[in-house]
């Protein structure tokens, strides 16, 4: 049981909240624009290019290495990445028809953050929903499982 | 462009059974365990082929997602669900009971209406 709840259910936990934060990280860069300290390797791009080209260039370059030097982002793909090794040995303990359906926990976790953390707007339906993956999962686990 | 939706149920499914079989005869058992059985799963080119499809995989969705609406495109996601079962069953004969069937019946009809409108 231990193993499970360490191997199987953490890894779930850490790939929806580290998906949560990303979305939440990448609302909040798109607001906020390009960091400050990044403008500086535009002014070095007007250097070497001139024209509408290579301010676009800059801005794009930017962009993307603010995403991908923010210490936010950084940490929810380290999270999201520490998730799939401890599922890389939940495999090597577990069946493979016992464990996988565990993933669609995340549709569950994803969709309630996503109400509750981004402020999404989720419908009455789409609970129905998880209520069935829900009466899924819970059946699932009547089945006996052996650990390695 | 329905391929490119069957391109990433395959890819997603046969990347994880690659993983399985890869991880499959390492025995984790403690903190000791854990160096020695890293590098022999880094030796080995199933590994190898099973993460660049899962990354192929990850590269793929937001392509799908230009030409498909999310809620068209994510019950295929499913499929795999399906397909991972069966494999566990004839790859890696593992026994299917009648829990694991109707459980994952629940939850494909249920993931895959999550994303009706």
């Amino acid at each position: 049981m231990r193993a499970l709840l360490t191997f199987v259910l953490m890894p779930i936990l850490c790939n929806s909240f580290g998906e949560l934060l990303l979305k939440h990280r990448l609302n909040a860069l798109q607001v906020g624009g390009v960091p400050e300290y990044l403008n500086g390797l535009r002014q070095v791009f007007f250097v070497f290019f001139d024209g509408p080209l290579s301010s676009y260039m800059a801005y794009t370059l930017s962009v993307m290495l603010g995403i991908l030097f923010d210490p936010i982002v950084m940490l929810s793909v380290g999270t999201i990445f520490f998730g799939t090794v401890l599922w890389l040995i939940a495999m090597s303990k577990f069946e493979l028809s016992y464990i996988y359906p565990f993933l669609s926990l995340n549709y569950v976790i994803i969709l309630v953050g996503s109400q509750l953390l981004l402020g999404e707007s989720v419908s009455l339906l789409r609970y129905g929903s998880v209520l069935l993956i829900v009466i899924g999962l819970v059946i699932i686990s009547r089945s006996p499982y052996f650990e390695k | 462009m329905p391929w490119l939706l069957v391109a990433i149920v395959v890819t997603r499914t046969v990347s994880d059974v690659l993983m399985k079989k890869s991880v499959n005869t390492l025995d984790f058992d403690g903190k000791a365990s854990l160096w020695p059985n890293t590098k022999r799963l880094l030796k080995k080119p199933i590994f190898g082929i099973g993460v660049f499809l899962g990354a192929l995989n990850v590269m793929l969705w937001p392509v799908a997602l230009r030409y498909f609406d999310l809620s068209y495109a994510y019950p295929f996601l499913s499929i795999s669900f399906v397909l991972i079962i069966l494999a566990g069953k004839w790859m890696f004969h593992e026994k299917l009971d009648v829990y694991k069937w109707v459980g994952i019946g629940f939850i494909v009809v249920g993931s895959m209406s999550l994303f009706f409108k």
